[in-house]
């Protein structure tokens, strides 16, 4: 009786004392997979964080970069608008000049004209007409001083100076000061359509004094105006006679790829797509010029549609 | 011999200007006249107030102009670009030619409201001078003669107040687009965008035709027609539905012009 007492005892302990070191062993088990689950959980984590670090990098990278091309643009109108500037300056000082030249080229005359000298006078008065008068350099910027939006300013300061260099004949005007333009439209927009227009009239002229080997052949105009409100851009130039001009601009024709003219004509429309009620475009050619115009209808109208 | 005479109206501050131009009028009348005898009748102002004066008592039809543009003593004020701008309201048929010191004078904006003018640049080369003077005269000559004619034969369409011309041989299609009210011009060598109606347009056009609710078309540029599918094509290339209820209009059209009648496909976009 005593002997499977001590048995039942003794097996009962045995098995507690399993009992027991199975829960430790399980324990540990539990802990150290935990363990291992928080690792990982926590390295999983560091990745994100890692990734995150590397998006944030990389988005302050694409911020710096704006800034960087922002800081640029506005380097080249500040660039722009000083040329602009220092040309206001050279201006007066011409004038200066010529006040000063005039009293003393006036004496000079006189006295010519007293002797009788018509001839003499008429001569020095042609040399110094031609010397002083019909300085292109003078005459480069004309027309923007009426344009009061720094934007639409500088592209045309930069297109004009583009035109000048080339050395090709043109013309610009703006007979109404612009304060604004209808806020339908991206000014960036309407600046890259600028900017385009009159590269293809560059492009062309070259094209056309290539041709013809007269640089008077060629002529690029241009002008900004406003009524009521509105803001019209018109630009023409004169084109080569050969051009096959439904090839060039009838509805599929224009994006030839050979045709850089075209391509460019199918960016303008692109960005123009985006205004389709706000922006008019009117191109062709007529009488040896290709005319390209544009007009955004003023604000107050498209809120009475 | 026949004989025309041209009425010539001179606006100048300086007088040896205006001596020249009229020396080279008596130059021109010889120049230009063939088969019919050309005279000039010139009269001459030398400042703003005058020439309004003068024209308000004398309109003239038809009248050549020669105007300095550095007329006034303000810049941009009562100038050359100003009397001419009366000038436009009171003679349609007015051709006007500015003299002008440079020889960068920009144009643009006043022909793109007022219609081409042309310019001669001042300089003391006589014959340089009378070379460009007899030019544009001939120039004035030839468009007045025209005139007539190509205000029958031109379509006119407006964007904002401004009034564009063309000539009529050069629409191709008139369509209606995806924004109301906007019209798509398609010409011979370029597109325009304008505010209207296919009807509005139509009525005032009876040289073109509609073809559907959406399509006007001039007849002279179209290529060929599919009656099957109701489709014609124009001399550009692209290619326009017409309405059902217009076979009879088209076929009529077809033996009018002689059309290619042949199938064509529409590609969709």
């Amino acid at each position: 009786m005593d002997k499977r007492t001590t048995e039942t005892v003794s097996v009962s302990l045995s098995l507690l004392f399993f009992q027991i070191l199975f829960a430790i062993l399980i324990y540990i088990a539990i802990v150290r997979i935990q363990r291992n689950l928080l690792t990982r959980q926590e390295q999983k984590r560091q990745k994100l964080e890692l990734k995150l670090a590397n998006a944030n990098k990389k988005a302050t990278e694409a911020k710096n970069q704006e800034l960087i091309l922002k800081e640029k643009q506005l380097q080249s109108q500040n660039e722009q608008l000083k040329e602009y500037s220092t040309y206001l300056e050279q201006n007066e000082d011409e004038l200066r000049r010529f006040k000063h030249d005039y009293q003393n080229i006036l004496n000079g005359l006189k006295i010519s004209a007293k002797e009788g000298k018509v001839e003499e006078v008429v001569t020095q008065l042609d040399k110094y007409t031609n010397t002083q008068f019909d300085q292109k350099a003078l005459r480069k910027y004309k027309g923007v001083n009426r344009v009061h939006v720094e934007e639409l300013k500088s592209i045309v300061i930069t297109k004009l100076a583009k035109l000048y260099n080339l050395q090709l004949n043109y013309s610009f005007d703006c007979n109404k000061d612009i304060y604004h333009v209808p806020k339908s439209v991206n000014l960036l927009d309407l600046i890259r359509v600028i900017g385009i227009t009159f590269d293809n009239a560059a492009e062309e002229s070259e094209a056309l004094i290539k041709q013809t080997g007269d640089r008077n052949s060629a002529k690029v105009d241009a002008m900004y105006y406003q009524e009521d409100g509105d803001f019209e851009f018109e630009i023409r130039n004169r084109v080569r006679k050969n051009r096959n001009n439904s090839d060039q601009f009838s509805k599929e024709g224009y994006t030839t790829k050979q045709h850089h003219a075209g391509i460019g004509l199918a960016n303008v429309k692109e960005i123009a797509h985006k205004y389709e009620k706000t922006m008019f475009i009117n191109y062709g050619i007529e009488d040896g010029w290709f005319t390209f115009d544009l007009t955004i209808l003023p604000d107050d109208l498209n809120k009475e549609d | 011999m026949e004989k025309k005479t041209y009425s010539v109206f001179i606006c100048d501050d300086d007088q040896e200007q205006i001596d020249q131009i009229n020396k080279i009028l008596g130059v021109a009348e010889m120049i230009l006249s063939d088969d019919v005898e050309i005279q000039f009748k010139s009269t001459s102002v030398t400042s703003f107030e005058e020439s309004k004066k003068y024209l308000a008592q004398n309109k003239l039809n038809g009248g050549i102009y020669f105007l300095d543009v550095e007329l006034g003593k303000e810049v941009n004020k009562d100038n050359g670009f100003d009397l001419a701008e009366i000038i436009k309201n009171q003679d349609e048929r007015a051709q006007i030619i500015f003299v002008t010191s440079h020889a960068d004078l920009s144009l643009i904006s006043f022909e793109r409201r007022l219609g081409p003018v042309d310019y001669i640049v001042k300089t003391s080369d006589f014959d340089k001078l009378k070379a460009r003077v007899v030019k544009t005269l001939e120039v004035a000559i030839y468009r007045l003669q025209k005139f007539n004619y190509m205000k029958k034969m031109t379509f006119s369409y407006k964007i904002g107040r401004l009034v564009r011309n063309i000539n009529l041989d050069d629409v191709i299609y008139i369509t209606t687009t995806t924004t109301p009210h906007k019209l798509l011009l398609i010409k011979t060598s370029g597109e325009s965008q304008f505010l209207g109606s296919i009807n509005q347009y139509a009525d005032k056009n009876p040289m073109l035709q509609k073809i559907s609710q959406s399509c006007l078309v001039n007849p002279k540029n179209i290529d060929s027609i599919d009656l099957d599918n109701y489709l014609v094509r124009f001399n550009n290339g692209d290619i326009e539905y017409f309405s059902q209820s217009n076979v009879t209009k088209m076929k009529k059209l077809l033996t009018d012009y002689n059309y290619k009648n042949e199938e064509l496909d529409k590609e969709e976009k």
